[in-house]
């Protein structure tokens, strides 16, 4: 059947049922990538078309005062700049030790660490609250560093259990040989087990960047460097003085006449399009997983 | 394995070491005397400014990223009085939350922006979370004892402490109020020309059958050229609907009150129904925006700007009305927008303009608890002075000679426009312009005389101010209540959000009264519990 279906394809005959396949699922790939879109046109025209166009496809006159208006002094480069090395600090060493501490723990070597498995449960349900967190972090002496927002988010428990299940899954005939012929634990781990782990690394690689690139409460509550806030903070800012009428808003003020909602969707369009250019490159190895698994099925 | 263990053993203890000293200490000692806090026990009077400070100060009108090098105010500030500001941004939609960790855990910049909630004042204060003001503040400060008198803290708070101190100074909002007693600002704009067009002349109290038939006349003949169907009647959200159709009928609305002789809860009074029903009736026929219960607060702006609604419910001072005409010229850039736009407040049944006296301050100032006595002492003598005229000018129209200049009585502004005709706003030129704008006074009480705001608008708010006054019914405030504190009332948030809850009881099918009446019984236990406790305290003071 499905060698019968291959050749009338190739023939350049294609039956009824895959046109009405490839019509419907081609709309649901335009419904869902519409907002994308639309969000995009929103931040690219002016009140006024927004308000007489209900449905938008193109745009009569590109607007760009929303953009001008997020980009007015230094306010977003400030926010990359601190939000870049959030990630360029913060993703290393989050895999660093939740690899660290998955492999070690995907392995029945050790005693107690069962225990120590019970005690990471644990912290995803409880947590010791926020003013013991931000006393310890004061009394560390960093309050008001970056590093504060860099390493009390060391390791994602969830990330940590998903990495050590996938390490469990991986044959330990595979370590065991590897010691046969003389390697330790170090070099099984980044010689071996690693480059069999790459989907995994690469999805716990992808959700740790964007929990960093996302990253705004912890900076709000102990960063007090206006140099060095990141940039969801600076966008939040910026789109709560647009909508709000608060008294003290009042005074914040714009030049130009601000269209909130074009402001909200040009923040969206900023903050999403690193995130949407980093993702294909890695969507490979979420596919080799997804294959991996099938295979081994 | 001996020294295995012995290794281990003394890691172990490292561990436990590192762990102990993490934990100890940590806080900041107070430094200088040691004498009662707020007191100005001073050994040797010293020579004013010579010793020069750093203060770290927080408030919500501190942009991040900006550039304060170069900023010419604040460096005035700095040099006047020899000190050096380090300014902290808070995030101004959480803001309350980031301030309160900051006192709890003890780690309060030098000064910093404070919601003046009266309960977490109270709190901070008895904990000694906060730093108490020197008795003598009055005395040694003119201006800020004017501050104090004219918001009214200064003498409600230290009536209410036990050692009689005050431990925040207020943002005053008017030191010459353009009313007796100060009121909202909160008015409704609504299309002039269009109202020309359609034959209605609207005086400066209108009443809500008087604001319906202006809202029906804008829909059906559409005199804006929206389309039919397309112009909207009145653009507002549910807090702005609460302010204009319920509160003709009953300003305490939104809290509890004392209503003939006994407290009671807002919306249980009877005028709040009266006022249902208008809202309902107005929704049913289509005067509202059709989603009028999701809008942002900037929404209904938006709507009225762009010519798409004939009638918003706004804030009505000085620079907001500015900022209306602006946006609005820029939409429109061939009408002149102080004639298409006029200003009108509410009336009720009687024809007067229901309301309730405001609190003249908004927002305050707290300290660090262990700020030295000699520092304190010298962010108040900054504070006295921006509270003077001098100050207030520099703050508000920049540097004479620089930014403005005199012509006799006129003041002439001399800051550049850009090529849309747009003047440089003060907080281009001066980052930290928002700070000291907002630092003792907000700004309301300026922008009523402020030159650069058009005199069209500063007339809009001043002459609707004078015709709520002038036929007005004004409730005075009740600082007892306000400042009351029991842990019933402390709950009354559970209750929800009033104009959000009466919107939903507008959008039901059937009958208000009955949906209305079922709403306040699902909510009698603690309406009941808390009227009791306010009853209780209260009535016999």
């Amino acid at each position: 059947m499905h060698k019968r279906k291959k050749k009338r394809i190739l023939h350049g005959r294609i039956d009824a049922f895959s046109v009405f396949i490839y019509i419907t699922l081609g709309l649901w790939g335009l419904i869902i990538l519409y907002p994308f879109y639309n969000a995009i046109l929103i931040s690219m025209v002016s009140q006024y078309e927004y308000l007489n166009t209900p449905f938008m496809l193109f745009p009569k006159n590109i607007d760009l005062t929303a953009y001008n208006v997020l980009l007015q002094g230094n306010r977003l480069l400030v926010g990359y700049r601190t939000t870049l090395i959030i990630l360029l600090l913060g993703v290393p060493l989050n895999m660093f030790l939740t690899i660290g501490m998955a492999y070690p723990l995907s392995r029945n070597r050790f005693p107690g660490q069962k225990m120590i498995f019970y005690f990471v449960v644990f912290s995803m349900l409880f947590s010791g609250g926020l003013i013991p967190l931000y006393l310890v972090v004061r009394n560390l002496g960093l309050t008001n560093n970056i590093l504060a927002i860099i390493l009390i988010t060391g390791i994602n428990t969830f990330y940590l259990i998903l990495m050590k299940n996938y390490f469990s899954s991986i044959p330990v005939s595979l370590e065991e040989s590897a010691k046969i012929d003389g390697a330790n634990d170090l070099y099984i781990l980044f010689v071996i087990m690693l480059p069999l782990a790459k989907p995994i690394l690469a999805t716990v690689l992808l959700f740790y960047t964007v929990d960093r690139w996302n990253e705004w409460f912890y900076p709000m509550i102990f960063l007090r460097n206006r140099n060095m806030i990141p940039l969801q903070m600076i966008l939040r800012n910026i789109v709560f003085e647009t909508t709000s009428n608060e008294i003290a808003d009042a005074a914040v003020g714009y030049r130009v006449q601000v269209f909130s909602d074009g402001i909200k969707m040009a923040a969206i369009t900023l903050t999403m399009t690193p995130i949407m250019i980093v993702y294909p490159f890695v969507q490979k190895y979420f596919m080799k997983g997804i294959m991996l698994g099938s295979v081994k099925g | 394995m001996k020294p295995k263990k012995i290794i281990s053993v003394l890691l172990l203890m490292l561990v436990a070491a590192v762990i102990v000293s993490a934990c100890s200490g940590g806080a900041t000692r107070p430094s200088g005397s040691n004498e009662t806090p707020g007191t100005t026990e001073n050994n040797a009077e010293t020579p004013k400014f010579d010793k020069k400070y750093r203060i770290t100060t927080a408030a919500i009108e501190i942009n991040e990223g900006a550039d304060f090098e170069s900023d010419k105010m604040l460096k005035y500030f700095n040099e006047k009085f020899n000190v050096e500001h380090e300014l902290i941004p808070i995030a101004r939609n959480q803001r309350k939350e980031v301030v309160n960790l900051w006192v709890s855990a003890g780690d309060l910049p030098d000064m910093c922006w404070f919601d003046m909630v009266y309960v977490d004042y109270k709190n901070f204060s008895e904990q000694g979370l906060i730093k108490a003001l020197p008795d003598d503040l009055e005395e040694r400060f003119p201006n800020l004892a004017k501050v104090l008198e004219k918001s009214g803290v200064g003498k409600e708070f230290r009536s209410r402490d036990p050692e009689g101190k005050l431990y925040a100074i207020p943002k005053v909002i008017y030191f010459d109020a353009p009313t007796e007693k100060v009121i909202a600002h909160t008015s409704v704009y609504y299309r002039k020309d269009w109202a020309d067009k359609v034959g209605i002349k609207m005086d400066k109290l209108a009443s809500t059958e008087e604001v319906a038939q202006l809202a029906r006349a804008f829909i059906q003949q559409d005199p804006g050229g929206n389309g039919p169907g397309k112009t909207i009647g009145i653009a507002a959200d549910n807090t702005r609907l609460t302010q204009m159709l319920v509160e003709p009928f009953n300003p305490c609305v939104t809290d509890f009150f004392r209503y003939e002789g006994k407290y009671i809860w807002g919306p249980a009074a009877p005028g709040t129904l009266d006022g249902l029903k208008v809202w309902q009736n107005f929704y049913r026929e289509g005067l509202l925006h059709p989603d009028f219960y999701v809008m942002k607060k900037n929404d209904p702006v938006d709507l009225f700007v762009s010519g798409k609604a004939g009638i918003l419910m706004h804030d009505g001072d000085g620079k907001v009305i500015q900022a209306v005409l602006h946006d609005f010229k820029a939409q429109h850039p061939d009408l002149d927008a102080t004639e298409a736009i006029g200003m009108f407040a509410m009336k009720g049944p009687d024809g007067k303009h229901h309301v309730m006296e405001s609190v003249n301050y908004w927002c305050g100032v707290i300290f660090n608890p262990n700020i030295e006595d000699d520092k304190l002492d010298r962010i108040l003598h900054i504070m006295d002075y921006v509270a003077t005229e001098e100050a207030q000018n520099i703050i508000r129209l920049g540097f004479e000679g620089i930014d403005w200049k005199r012509e006799g009585d006129t003041i002439v502004s001399l800051r550049p426009k850009d090529e849309s005709g747009n003047m440089i706003l003060l907080k281009e030129t001066y980052p930290s312009q928002p700070y000291w704008g907002f630092l003792v006074l907000t700004g309301d009480d300026f922008s009523l005389r402020d030159p650069n705001i058009p005199k069209a608008a500063r007339d809009m708010a001043i002459e609707t101010f004078k015709a709520k006054e002038k036929d007005g019914n004004i409730v005075p405030l009740d600082f007892d209540l306000r400042f009351f504190s029991g842990p019933n009332y402390n709950k009354k948030g559970t209750l929800g959000v009033v104009y959000d809850e009466l919107a939903g009881l507008v959008l039901k099918e059937g009958d208000i009264e009955t949906t209305w009446k079922e709403w306040l019984e699902s909510k009698a236990d603690i309406i009941n519990a808390i009227t009791e406790e306010l009853n209780g305290a209260l009535l016999n003071k």
